[in-house]
């Protein structure tokens, strides 16, 4: 796995488990990990912190992370901070999940996207690239 | 024989035969008993009287009807349908008649026939023959009008084209046989025959000619042989001289551009021979059972879409259930490792605890999967319905309590012992008991209680709490499999469990619930007492 500089990331998850693993995988490649369990809570959480990247699920209960996302993307405070999209969404669907599909939907595109279940490694280059923009 | 027959529903196999009286209702002492709630303790009668069957009604709530108009007292006459509540019965009363399954029957070559009109020319009536035209046509009207309500009635197509053939034989006094073949109108896809002849007929295994039917099928052509012997084509196929036929009508069924099959009467007995006016009547009945076999085939059509789109549904629904254990399975495996590998205990711990979590959770999937899709009758056995709550309470308590949470039991007077599923029931109870208790923040009340409603023979079982409530796009989807609201810890089959096991009891279920203003799930079973009977619907 390549060096990357140590960042501070937010996860927004409802499932418990979902969190664990991602914290346990981001913090295997240095960075630091915040977590919330809705899409208010993550916003509240994210202006509260100096953050360098956020991983956004889609499918929770109450406010779904399209709209979340769309919060984010309003708040100046937030301008520059990559986010990730997780989704399981598109395999119910019988679809592949992508960004246009997001833009759509919220009029804009999320920097990238990741389809639950995912590959450690894979997660982290991700992150990675992300961070070296 | 006269006896009654439910027509719709699990039970649609059953049948009750008829002696001079038989009381119909939920109580236990009828003659015939139902356990939807929707049919009253007494509901009805039928009453045998100079040969006659008459249904009466004993006041009851929901009302008698018979062929869709209420009735207090009414004759009743072979193939009327009769609702108590929600619950359809067909009346039937045979007697006169002999039924056979119908066979096409090869005529040779198209035949000539005598008279032959097509379906869009109506035929002239003739001057009607006999002391009295008008009683007469006043007669068909009423059996016109008679078909016009049963084909508005919820009738099974095959059930509906008997009933019809047996009152053309009524109205045609020289009609010997009616036939009927609807293509791919029967139970499993296959053509739908039928074939109804007056007792005392010559032969009543007869089939429909296969050139008559495709003549009138192909052409679209009512058909009209007024003397068989003098067709030369019809003189020539065997059939129909081995049954010594006379007379006889062919008229397709159709329905717009469809011709779904076609209906014929016949007679063996010379010198009276059908007329125009006899086809005519033909046309215009042919016409509405056309109508009635469409409508029951498009409904049919759109219960298979229905299944096929709900099969989807259920498919994409499980897919993500597993797909979230698979992510709990393998963040649990990857943390695991981690732990392994640098020597960890703590993250040992945490790994496993997630694989065995999520394990487990596949297990109740499974579980629950199994019990809502298991098939066969439920075990009714008397319950003391307050134990059965006090032992399903006491299994939650402890969570409850952890949460902060009260659980209490209230039982309202001394229910007697109901028959139900017991091991069904418990698991709706708990179901309902879990939802409450994930649902309610620390602090908050969940109380089960139980009821008897004496009155209709009720019982009622309520979950209340007074936790957040449940938003109204929420309840709509709230009993479908598969629908959760509890991210990967909810399977979403145990709501779709209670309203299938409660329905199974012939129950129902109904949620009380404002935003902000707690919920209750109300479920309300008939109470069906410990005894045996025999129960219709």
């Amino acid at each position: 796995m390549a060096e990357s500089r140590k960042a501070m990331i937010l996860v927004v998850d409802d499932e418990p488990d979902a969190v664990e693993f991602i914290k346990a995988v981001m913090e295997e490649a240095g960075h630091e990990v915040v977590s919330a369990s809705n899409g208010a809570e993550g916003l509240k959480t994210a202006l509260a912190q100096s953050l360098d990247l956020i991983i956004l699920d889609v499918q929770m209960p109450g406010e779904d992370g399209f709209t979340t996302f769309a919060r984010m993307r309003k708040r100046s405070e937030l301008e520059g901070v990559p986010i990730v999209m997780l989704t399981g969404v598109g395999e119910k669907l019988g679809l592949r999940f992508s960004a246009e599909d997001t833009a759509e939907y919220v009029g804009d595109e999320p920097d990238d996207y990741i389809e639950k279940p995912v590959a450690p490694a894979i997660l982290q280059e991700k992150v990675r690239k992300l961070l070296e923009r | 024989m006269a006896k009654l027959l439910a027509v719709r529903g699990e039970a649609g196999e059953s049948e009750f035969s008829l002696g001079d009286v038989a009381v119909l209702g939920r109580a236990v002492g009828c003659d015939v008993t139902f356990e939807d709630v929707s049919v009253s303790r007494e509901h009805a009668r039928v009453v045998r009287r100079g040969g006659i069957y008459y249904i009466e009604d004993l006041n009851s709530a929901n009302g008698t009807f018979v062929n869709g108009r209420r009735a207090r007292r009414a004759p009743l006459r072979d193939g009327d349908v009769i609702m108590l509540g929600d619950c359809q019965l067909a009346f039937v009363h045979e007697e006169e008649h002999v039924t056979s399954r119908a066979v096409l029957v090869e005529t040779g070559s198209t035949p000539t026939l005598v008279d032959s009109v097509g379906i869009d020319e109506a035929p002239k009536p003739e001057e009607a023959e006999g002391a009295s035209p008008a009683a007469r046509l006043r007669q068909r009207l009423e059996v016109l009008k008679d078909v016009a309500d049963r084909c508005c009635g919820a009738l099974e197509t095959a059930r509906l084209v008997e009933l019809v053939l047996r009152q053309l034989l009524g109205i045609y006094e020289q009609g010997d046989h009616g036939h009927a073949v609807l293509v791919g109108l029967g139970e499993s896809g296959d053509d739908l025959c039928l074939s109804v002849g007056r007792a005392g007929a010559r032969s009543s295994d007869v089939g429909m000619s296969r050139t008559l039917f495709e003549m009138a099928t192909k052409q679209r052509r009512a058909v009209l042989a007024t003397d068989v012997a003098a067709d030369s084509h019809l003189r020539a196929a065997e059939s129909i001289v081995q049954q010594n036929i006379h007379s006889m009508m062919c008229c397709p069924l159709a329905f717009g551009p469809r011709v779904l099959g076609a209906i014929q009467v016949d007679t063996t007995r010379p010198g009276i021979p059908f007329t125009a006016d006899d086809l005519a009547l033909l046309v215009a009945i042919a016409g509405q059972v056309a109508v009635a076999a469409e409508n029951s085939r498009l409904h049919r059509q759109v219960v298979a879409q229905q299944r096929l789109a709900a099969v989807g549904e259920a498919i994409a629904g499980l897919a993500h259930c597993i797909k979230n254990v698979l992510n709990g399975l393998q963040g649990g495996s990857y943390i695991l490792d981690l732990g392994i590998q640098k020597q960890e205990t703590e993250r040992i711990a945490k790994g496993w605890e997630m694989v065995k979590r999520n394990s487990s959770f596949m297990a109740d999937l499974v579980k629950d999967m199994l019990a809502y899709c298991r098939k066969g009758g439920l075990r009714r056995e008397p319950t003391d319905i307050p134990q059965l709550l006090n032992e399903t309470l006491l299994m939650v308590k402890e969570a409850a309590a952890r949460k902060g949470i009260e659980a209490s039991l209230e039982v309202e007077g001394e229910p007697p012992p109901v028959a139900v599923d017991a091991a069904g029931m418990k698991r709706v109870v708990l179901n309902l008991l879990t939802n409450s208790i994930d649902a309610c923040p620390e602090g908050c009340h969940v109380e089960l209680a139980t009821s008897l409603d004496a009155e209709r023979d009720e019982l009622r079982i309520t979950v209340r709490d007074d936790g957040p409530g449940i938003p109204e796009d929420v309840q709509e989807r709230l009993f479908e499999p598969f629908f959760t609201t509890k991210g990967s810890s909810g399977t979403g089959l145990g709501l779709a469990l209670v309203r299938k096991v409660v329905e199974e009891h012939r129950g129902h279920v109904e949620l009380e619930s404002e935003p902000g203003q707690g919920a209750a799930f109300h479920i309300f079973l008939p109470a069906v007492w410990g005894k045996d009977r025999t129960a219709m619907s």
